[in-house]
C-alpha cells in the first residue's frame, strides 16, 4: 500500500518512499532484511552506505553526505526509522494493486493464497 | 523483487546465500515456517510446477537471493503489474494460440496409419483428461511437423497453444524458460482441454552440462521424465532430429512419429498443387527428383517467385530454381541441377553397353519380380550407373543413387545408420536403390583391420538381405568384395569395353550431335583398332566439346584415342622399382 499523502513525512518519518512504486510492504521487508537478517552489515560501511538509493528509501538521506559518518550512528538512525515506520504502519495488507492481480492469477493458475503472497515477494 | 528496485537492492545487501540461508531469510520475511517453505519451493510445489517460479535448490552454490528465486518468464512480473486484460493474457509471451493449420489430411497420406492412431489416442486423452499424453514428431525441417500438430488439433476440434520461442523483445528464450512456459501452460490451461506444442526441443533435451552442473542436469533429466509421465495436457514435442534425445526420454513418449520428406508421389502432388501449373514441367521434375527439397522449401520458393513473376514462364522458373537452390545449398545439399547428374542423354540405348550376359527380358523380369539384388561390375565408364538409371526409368520408379560420400561417416556407427536410412528411404519411396562404388561397403572382411570395417559390411549384408526392392550395386573392383556379399547378389553382370559395332554406332551418334561429318569414314576407321573405348570416354569428349568444339570428325576420333591411351598408359606404367 503506498504511503498516504496525508501523512506528513517530516513529522512522522524523516524520509519515506521516494519511488512511486515503493509501497509499505516493500519497506517493511527492506527493514527486516536490514535489521532482522543482518543486511545492515553490508549496507552500512565504514565511510558511508553501500547503496545510497536504498539508504534514501529507508530514511537515511541526511547521513549520505555527512562528512563525519559514523557507522554506529547510522545503525541507530536506521533502527529509529524502522521504529517510526512500524508506528505509522501497523498492518501490512497486500498492496491494493496486487490484490486485483492476485485474484486474476489465482483464478487462472489455481494457486493457493499463501503461494500467491509468496509470488508478490518474488515479483 | 524482480520489479521493485528497492526490494532488489535490499535483498542484494544480504549478500550471497546458500539454500538453507535462503530458507531462513524467506521464513523470516514471509512468516512461514521453514518446513512449509521447503514444500512450497520443491519441484512438487504449485509455484514451481506451474512454471511461475524457478528455484535454484543447489545447496552447494552460493548466490544472491534474487538469483536463487527467478521468475519463469521475464515478461510476467511487468505484465502482472500493468496488464488489465484477461488473465490468460498474462502469459501471452509464454504461450499463444496457434494459428489454424494450412494442410489437410491428404497431405499426410504417407503417414496415414500414424495420423489415425494419433487422432484416436489424443481424442481419448482429451475426453478422459488423461495425464502424460505426449507425442514426439521428428523429421527434417520443412516436412510439416508443426502443420501436422495444427491439423490434429483441428480434427479434434480443440485449441492448440504454442510455447513461445521468443520473448516480448523477439529475443530467443532459453530451454529452461521454455520449460517453465510449458509448465505455466499446463497449469493455466488445465481446464481448457487444449493441446500444447513445443517446437525445437533439441536444446531442452540436450542442455549443456557445464562443470559442476552435473547434479542440476541430472535433476532436470529426472524432472523432464516426470513431466512426460504426468503432464496435464496432451503435448506435441517437435524436433528435427532425435539424435540428441536420450532413449530414456524417447520411451516416455506415447506416440513417436517420424516425418520424413514425403515420398515421391506425395511430393509431386504437393509441388503441382503449390505451383498451380505456373512452373514448367522441367523444373517440377527436378523438384520432385530432389529428395531433400522439402514441401516447405518448395512452397516458400514458389510463393516468392510468383509474387515477383506473376506470369508463368522461364523467368518464374529461373527465380524459383534459384531460390530453392540457395536454400538447399545453405542446408548442405546438392543443388537441383546437381541432383540431376543421373539423367541419361537422349540417345542412350542399352544396346550401347557390352555385358557378359544378354540383358534382353531383364526389364520384363524385374517388372514381374520387383525384388532383386544386382551387381554391376567392370572397368570405369562402361555404363553401369547409366544402365541402372535406364532400368529405373523403364520400370517407372524413382532412382536413388547413393555414393560413398553420402553414407560414410567419420563417427563410429554412423555409417551403418546412414546405410540403414538409405535402404529405409528407398523402401518408403519405392525407389531403385543404386549404390555406387559398393566395394567401399563390402570389402572382404578378412582384410579388415578395424572392428568398424566389419560392422559396416555386416550392416550392408543385413540390409541387402532384408531389402524388398530393386537394389543395384556397382563396382570396378569385384575381386575386393566380401565373398558373402557375392552370393547375395541375384545377378552379377560384367560391363566390358565397347565392341566395334557399338563404337561405330556411338561415334556416328556423337558426330550427329556435334554436327560433324565424316564422309570418307577416315575418322571411323581410326577407331577400328581401339579395344578399350567405353561410353564414358564418349561422354568425356562430348563434355570437352562444350568448351572446346572439335573442328572435324578426325579431331573427335583423336580425342577418343587419347582417352584410351591414358587408360593404357596407366596400365603399363611401372610402379616403383618393379619392372
Amino acid at each position: 500500500m503506498p504511503i498516504p499523502r496525508s501523512l506528513n513525512r517530516s513529522n512522522v518519518r524523516s524520509s519515506g518512499p521516494h519511488n512511486a512504486d515503493t509501497c509499505a510492504l516493500t519497506l517493511k521487508w527492506s527493514f527486516m532484511m536490514m535489521l532482522d537478517l543482518g543486511g545492515h552489515r553490508n549496507l552500512i560501511q565504514r565511510h558511508g552506505f553501500n547503496d545510497d538509493e536504498l539508504a534514501i528509501e529507508l530514511g537515511l538521506q541526511a547521513l549520505i553526505d555527512e562528512e563525519d559518518f559514523h557507522p554506529r550512528q547510522a545503525l541507530l538512525r536506521l533502527k529509529g526509522e524502522r521504529k517510526l515506520f512500524d508506528e505509522t504502519f501497523t498492518s501490512y495488507d497486500t498492496p491494493t494493486c496486487w490484490k486485483k492481480i492476485l485474484r486474476r492469477w489465482e483464478s487462472c493458475s489455481n494457486l493457493m493464497r499463501r503461494n500467491s503472497a509468496f509470488s508478490v515477494f518474488v515479483s | 523483487m524482480h520489479t521493485d528496485p528497492t526490494l532488489t537492492n535490499a535483498a542484494d545487501e544480504l549478500g550471497m546465500l546458500g539454500f538453507n540461508r535462503m530458507l531462513a531469510v524467506l521464513s523470516t520475511l514471509l512468516d512461514i515456517p521453514q518446513l512449509q517453505l521447503t514444500r512450497y519451493l520443491s519441484n512438487d510445489g504449485q509455484l514451481v510446477r506451474s512454471g511461475l517460479l524457478e528455484v535454484n535448490t543447489l545447496s552447494c552454490s552460493v548466490t544472491t537471493l534474487s538469483s536463487r528465486l527467478s521468475v519463469g518468464n521475464s515478461d510476467l512480473p511487468g505484465l502482472m503489474r500493468f496488464n488489465q486484460d484477461e488473465p490468460i493474457e498474462l502469459f501471452k509471451y509464454a504461450f499463444r494460440l496457434s494459428p489454424p493449420g494450412e494442410l489437410g489430411l491428404d497431405k499426410y497420406e504417407h503417414l496415414r496409419q500414424h495420423v489415425d492412431i494419433a487422432q484416436a489416442y489424443l481424442a481419448k486423452g482429451l475426453v478422459e483428461g488423461r495425464s502424460g499424453v505426449n507425442t514426439l514428431l521428428y523429421g527434417p525441417p520443412g516436412t510439416g511437423k508443426t502443420q501436422l500438430s495444427r491439423l490434429l488439433a483441428k480434427t479434434l476440434n480443440t485449441d492448440l497453444y504454442e510455447i513461445a520461442c521468443t520473448d516480448s523483445d523477439g529475443d530467443p528464450v532459453s530451454a529452461s524458460q521454455r520449460l517453465c512456459a510449458l509448465r505455466s501452460a499446463m497449469s493455466v490451461l488445465h481446464s481448457h482441454k487444449s493441446l500444447l506444442v513445443l517446437d525445437e526441443i533439441e536444446d531442452i533435451f540436450d542442455s549443456p552440462t557445464p562443470m559442476g552442473m552435473g547434479a542440476r542436469s541430472k535433476a532436470q533429466k529426472g524432472w523432464i521424465n516426470r513431466m512426460l509421465e504426468e503432464n496435464a495436457l496432451p503435448c506435441f514435442w517437435l524436433s528435427n532430429s532425435v539424435e540428441s534425445l536420450d532413449a530414456a526420454h524417447i520411451r516416455r513418449f506415447d506416440l513417436v512419429i517420424n516425418l520424413p520428406n514425403p515420398p515421391r508421389a506425395q511430393r509431386e502432388q504437393i509441388i503441382r498443387e503449390c505451383s498451380a501449373d505456373k512452373l514448367g514441367n522441367e523444373l517440377v521434375e527436378k523438384l520432385i527428383d530432389h529428395e531433400h527439397a522439402t514441401p516447405a522449401v518448395i512452397t516458400r520458393a514458389v510463393r516468392i517467385a510468383r509474387s515477383l513473376n506473376p506470369r508463368a514462364g522461364k523467368k518464374l522458373d529461373a527465380t524459383g530454381e534459384c531460390l530453392v537452390d540457395s536454400t538447399l545449398k545453405a542446408q548442405g545439399f546438392d543443388k537441383l541441377e546437381g541432383a540431376q547428374g543421373q539423367r541419361l542423354p537422349s540417345f542412350y540405348s542399352p544396346e550401347l553397353i557390352n555385358t557378359d550376359v544378354p540383358l534382353d527380358g531383364l526389364v520384363e523380369g524385374l517388372r514381374k519380380h520387383a525384388e532383386a539384388r544386382l551387381c554391376f561390375y567392370g572397368p570405369p565408364g562402361t555404363g553401369k550407373t547409366a544402365f541402372g538409371c535406364w532400368l529405373a526409368q523403364e520400370l517407372d520408379r524413382p532412382l536413388m543413387v547413393q555414393r560413398v560420400s553420402d553414407l560414410v561417416s567419420p563417427y563410429v556407427g554412423q555409417t551403418e545408420q546412414n546405410l540403414a536410412e538409405a535402404f529405409a528411404q528407398a523402401t518408403q519411396d519405392g525407389a531403385v536403390l543404386l549404390l555406387d562404388e559398393v566395394d567401399s561397403f563390402l570389402q572382404d572382411r578378412r582384410k579388415a583391420k578395424q572392428s568398424w570395417e566389419v560392422t559396416a559390411v555386416n550392416e550392408m549384408l543385413t540390409q541387402m538381405e532384408s531389402y524388398r526392392g530393386l537394389f543395384i550395386a556397382s563396382t570396378n573392383l569385384i575381386r575386393d568384395l566380401d565373398e558373402a556379399s557375392l552370393r547375395r547378389f541375384d545377378m552379377k553382370i560384367y560391363f566390358g569395353y565397347l565392341d566395334q559395332p557399338q563404337v561405330q554406332q556411338l561415334f556416328s551418334t556423337h558426330l550427329q550431335a556435334l554436327k560433324l561429318k565424316d564422309p570418307t569414314k577416315t575418322a571411323s576407321l581410326r577407331l577400328r583398332s581401339e579395344q578399350r573405348l567405353t561410353p564414358g570416354d564418349f561422354a568425356s569428349v562430348a563434355r570437352q566439346a562444350r568448351f572446346k568444339p572439335f573442328a572435324n570428325a578426325n579431331e573427335l576420333a583423336c580425342a577418343l584415342i587419347a582417352e584410351t591411351r591414358l587408360k593404357t598408359a596407366g596400365k603399363q606404367r611401372p610402379i616403383g622399382f618393379v619392372h
